[in-house]
């Protein structure tokens, strides 16, 4: 119990301490650092085995950039690809 | 329409990621000897996905260090976000300020915006724990939606692709990392390098 209550701190205060210190950073270093943070997050959640997963993945944000495209909506977008991708890995038994 | 609603609007893709990771959480934690009371409450409190399931996999000072090592990235989107909104009410701001929320923060044009997808990312995390915890062995593991993530990632990365150095060295930086198992390194490392090579 007093791991989950100091981990819960800890985690509230890495998120809020740093909000009251500004530094005073260029705004396009500041949008170099934002691509690469999502361009990480991204990569990152992308690439996992197998790789049968990740091919089906991807054919699956192509559908996903389709529907955005199309709607510019995306919250109807990712519905629309991650309802795909968990039909697919269910007939495929990924 | 509000710009609460907005933002909680703006939330669906979080949701559909959060619920099948909370639920995977939730069975995972009660699997590993929490009760669902405890599995519950470590997701009110600590909301950190990744941060989570380190706490159930060592004991100690262990059981401490390794979530919040975690989440050291949470630094770099604490700085961010205020350059995108204005924040007024920052204790309140900062407790769900997530991975995939401050990834949605760049379409906000106000803080209740921000709230807006906080609650329904909080909301969905405690509901996916709770349903995990009281009843993973009947409702199984819906891994697939997990995929909601991604594609709201692929989403966010498109309109910054024209930054092909940044996102270059992003993905070069974090790779690494990720594949020897410290994503959160990971996203780190993609922050620090991107500033090192500017300067």
């Amino acid at each position: 119990m007093i791991e989950i209550f100091t981990v819960g701190l800890g985690t509230y205060l890495l998120r809020y301490i740093p909000m009251n210190v500004r530094m005073n950073v260029d705004k396009e270093k500041l949008e170099d650092v934002t691509a690469a943070v999502i361009s990480a997050l991204f990569v990152t959640s992308f690439v996992k085995l197998p790789l049968g997963g990740m091919l089906l993945d991807g054919a699956s944000l192509i559908l996903a950039a389709t529907a955005y495209k199309a709607t510019r909506n995306m919250g109807i977008a990712i519905l629309i690809a991650t309802l795909l991708n968990a039909v697919l890995r269910l007939l495929l038994n990924i | 329409m509000g710009e609460f609603v907005k933002g909680l609007t703006a939330s669906v893709p979080i949701v559909l990621a959060y619920i099948p990771v909370g639920l995977a959480f939730g069975s995972s934690a009660v699997a590993s000897g929490l009760s669902p009371g405890e599995a519950i409450l470590c997701s009110v409190l600590v909301f950190a996905g990744s941060a989570q399931f380190a706490l159930l996999l060592y004991t100690g000072a262990m059981a401490i260090a390794i979530p919040l090592l975690l989440n050291v990235r949470h630094v770099i989107y604490a700085q961010i976000l205020p350059e995108i909104v204005e924040i007024r009410r920052k204790p309140l701001t900062a407790f769900g300020l997530t991975d995939e929320v401050f990834a949605l923060s760049f379409n906000a044009s106000s803080e209740r915006f921000v709230w807006g997808l906080e609650v329904g990312a909080y909301v969905s995390w405690i509901a996916g724990t709770a349903l995990g915890a009281v009843a993973a062995n009947a409702v199984g593991s819906p891994e697939a939606f997990s995929f909601a993530a991604v594609a709201m990632f692929f989403l966010l990365l498109l309109p910054r692709l024209e930054r092909r150095k940044a996102v270059a060295v992003g993905t070069i930086a974090s790779i690494p990392f990720h594949l020897a198992g410290y994503t959160s390194l990971g996203i780190i490392a993609a922050a620090l390098a991107v500033v090192v090579l500017r300067d």
